[in-house]
């Protein structure tokens, strides 16, 4: 309903045609309030569908640059501060602008756009030569605008019932807030993705247009875009401001009107992001507090003795049988393999180890593949399991002939 | 009598019964000197010629008394003993008697020596059981905290698991209030009486022997998953009529989003959304007809309250339960879902095609503006 339309001829000589008739389609106040929903909108749709999709990659990745899920939380919730306010505001600028300026309803649908659409796509299919002749705001605008208040009463109304679970359910059902939830969800995707077909197509692709940035906008785009509306205005048909009398007269009731909706709406924002401090505690019980031990007069831990290393005997090479692996199978196989020999096996001696037990013969010196103590030590999970370490290092000494000394 | 084989097996195929019998009871005899003398590892009849008396004690510096018998019933009945693993697989000092004298001072002290002998054949699960709560607990200074032999025994090691319930008397020894719980649980009921193949035990969820701390913040976030391994397991559930969704729905919930979230990137960070546990229980869980059970309808507002004090009864409507959305059950999610399923789609068909007729209205006036 922002319609404070004022003609700016900046250049009345006509002759000058390089220069080009500029109009004021937004005035200040109008574009920084775009601004500021824009960026709301854009914070509560990043951090909201951060949430809604928290077990996507991008999700996850959006949370971590929050911080945590709660800290996604709270900008979401601070985004929404700023667009309630923001919306209150709205509400009593358009009471502004209607009452005391009255300036036409521009925003709400009428037949014409209607007629509009249909001259539109009878066009776009090649079955007219024109387009609609559309007014200040034409049928897409006009759809865009009440799809954001829409949206925003719908995201407001959940928002709220999510934001303060408690409350809500001393008044309605308990089965609203997940179904608050889904309609959140629901509605942003709904929002996002008609953001990104229907407004970057009309206003960023298909011309750039950057009125909403600049306040200006060309006759050239007039013509194209509002040709209804630049014909009222040649006309002098426009809608004129009305004299500062009618305005200070009429201002002397809005004011007070105003101030009481506005505390009225404030409050209502306010009690939205305070009524309920706290939902969930926020230290649960810890789950087991049960003393299980009683703690008895700390003593030190006995730790082995650490196996002196033997000198090795003259001759003796150090990768060999009595070097190294009798010492080795002796302490990792000598419980079951050593005189008990279970399965046949000892690995006592070199001379039972070559004999093996009754799986074959442990050692084939040259081929390990063949040797059962590297089959059954291969395939893992033996009691008595040799380390990968030395179990390579018996391949190399099986490789090698397996010498004795 | 292992060693008694082929040549006995040959003796038996040729000669009479009786031939045979003569032939074990000339084998016998005969073998018998030849294992007193051999002393590495036919130990256990040697040992027990002094150890199978029941009054064999010593007294150690500490003042405590231990006993130095061992049961040679004990000992048959064990998985080593059958098995040819004797005595000095794991008393390796003792070779004779005299016997070397003794290093320790308590009998806490020496069951904490002589427990060092299972890794030289059990060596994995030793190390698992280095990294664990108990070997924790132990490093902090408390030496009662289990070693092998508390859990499986010393001259009696049996398998740990048969049957299944003396996994939880095992660690109900120590845990005692844990395991009243247990035992009176949905899981722990189902186990004592029917021995149940399908409901956990305490290692299904803790762990065997790196027995991890349960109360840390990953454990928590993690708990979701532990439960899904039997819960979201629809073969298994569909024989008890009960739900496998439960998991899947729980993850689209306020509580299971967020433990997703912290499961994924701060799995260390503690997290208050609630986990399984936190509303049906640890090892008490019942069933949810049970009127003891903290989830049971009766007692659900309750157990919100314990997290969101104040709210009241149709609070328990906001929880879905692990129910899908369904008309009758819960109507205003129902048509809410089917109203956006409707509308967005609609919405976003008719911009996309009307975007689309004017690109392309547009690239046909470019060329036809082109041309001659």
């Amino acid at each position: 309903m922002d319609d404070t339309l004022s003609m700016e001829t900046q250049q009345p000589q006509s002759e000058v045609v390089s220069q080009p008739v500029t109009f004021t389609r937004f005035d200040l106040s109008q574009r920084i309030e775009h601004l500021v929903f824009l960026t709301a909108f854009s914070l509560l749709a990043i951090t909201g569908l951060a949430q809604k999709y928290a077990e996507t990659s991008l999700g996850l990745v959006v949370l971590q640059f929050f911080g945590s899920i709660q800290g996604a939380r709270t900008v979401h919730h601070i985004a929404a501060f700023i667009m309630m306010w923001s919306s209150v505001y709205h509400v009593v600028s358009v009471m502004y602008r209607i009452y005391v300026l009255r300036t036409p309803w521009s925003m709400m649908p009428v037949v014409d756009d209607f007629k509009h659409l249909v001259q539109d796509l009878r066009y776009y299919l090649g079955l007219s030569k024109h387009r609609g002749y559309y007014g200040r705001y034409n049928y897409a605008e006009k759809m865009e605008y009440l799809a954001v208040v829409w949206g925003t009463i719908i995201m407001g109304l959940t928002g709220f019932m999510m934001w303060n679970p408690i409350t809500t359910t001393q008044y309605l059902p308990g089965e609203v807030i997940p179904a608050a939830k889904a309609a959140h969800g629901a509605e942003a995707v709904l929002a996002v993705l008609a953001i990104i077909i229907w407004h970057m197509y009309h206003v960023h692709i298909k011309r750039f247009n950057k009125s909403m940035f600049t306040g200006q906008i060309t006759r050239e785009e007039m013509e194209e875009e509002h040709p209804a509306e630049l014909k009222q205005i040649e006309s002098g048909a426009a809608w004129q401001p009305p004299s500062q009398d009618e305005i200070r007269k009429r201002q002397r009731i809005f004011i007070p009107v105003a101030v009481v909706v506005t505390i009225v709406l404030s409050l209502g924002v306010i009690g939205f992001v305070t009524v309920e401090p706290q939902t969930a505690i926020t230290t649960i019980p810890k789950g087991e507090t049960v003393a299980v031990f009683v703690p008895v007069t700390p003593t030190p831990r006995p730790t082995p003795l650490p196996t002196p290393t033997p000198e090795l005997a003259a001759g003796v090479g150090a990768d060999t049988w009595e070097g190294s692996f009798s010492a080795l199978f002796q302490n990792r196989c000598g419980s079951c393999h050593g005189r008990t020999a279970v399965g046949g096996l000892n690995l006592g001696t070199y001379e039972n180890a070559l004999k093996g037990g009754a799986s074959g013969p442990a050692i084939v010196p040259g081929d390990p593949d063949a040797s059962v103590l590297v089959q059954i030590q291969s395939a893992g999970g033996h009691p008595g399991q040799l380390t990968i370490d030395e179990l390579e290092q018996v391949i190399a000494w099986i490789l090698a002939g397996a010498p004795e000394r | 009598m292992r060693k008694i084989k082929l040549p006995a097996l040959a003796a038996g195929l040729i000669a009479s019964a009786l031939a045979l019998s003569w032939a074990l009871l000339v084998l016998i005899v005969s073998v018998r000197p030849a294992q007193a003398d051999g002393l590495a590892q036919e130990t256990e009849k040697y040992c027990l010629s002094c150890h199978g008396n029941p009054d064999l004690k010593m007294t150690l510096p500490s003042g405590e008394q231990v006993s130095l018998y061992i049961s040679a019933e004990d000992l048959q009945h064990s998985v080593h003993s059958p098995a040819g693993i004797e005595c000095e697989a794991c008393h390796t000092e003792i070779k004779t008697y005299p016997h070397p004298p003794i290093t320790y001072t308590t009998r806490r002290e020496m069951a904490r020596t002589y427990y060092l002998a299972c890794q030289k054949c059990h060596s994995s699960n030793y190390a698992k059981t280095q990294d664990s709560m108990h070997a924790q607990a132990a490093a902090a200074g408390n030496l009662d905290a289990p070693v092998c032999t508390d859990c499986h025994g010393a001259h009696n090691v049996r398998p740990p698991d048969e049957p299944r319930a003396l996994i939880s008397t095992t660690c109900g020894k120590c845990h005692t209030q844990i395991n009243q719980d247990y035992v009176q649980s949905v899981h722990g009921g189902d186990l004592l009486t029917q021995d149940n193949p399908d409901v956990p035990v305490c290692t299904d969820c803790h762990g065997v022997h790196n027995i991890q701390d349960p109360r840390t913040a990953q454990f928590r976030v993690e708990t979701p998953d532990l439960c899904a391994r039997c819960h979201a397991d629809a073969e298994r559930m569909s024989k008890y009529g009960l739900s496998a969704d439960v998991y899947g729905l729980y993850n689209l919930s306020w509580h299971g989003v967020d433990v997703a979230v912290y499961k994924a990137k701060w799995p260390t960070i503690w997290h208050e959304s609630a986990v399984c546990t936190d509303c049906h229980g640890i090892h008490n869980i019942r069933r949810t007809s049970d009127p003891a059970s903290k989830v049971n309808p009766a007692n659900l507002l309750s157990t919100c309250q314990e997290c969101h004090p104040g709210v009241g009864a149709n609070w328990t409507a906001a929880w879905i339960g692990h129910n899908r959305i369904d008309p009758q059950r819960t109507p205003f999610l129902y048509y809410t879902e089917v109203f956006y399923r409707s509308l967005t789609p609609i919405v976003l068909w008719a911009s996309i095609l009307y975007v689309a007729l004017q690109i392309l209205h547009a690239a046909v006036e470019r060329v036809r503006r082109s041309l001659p």
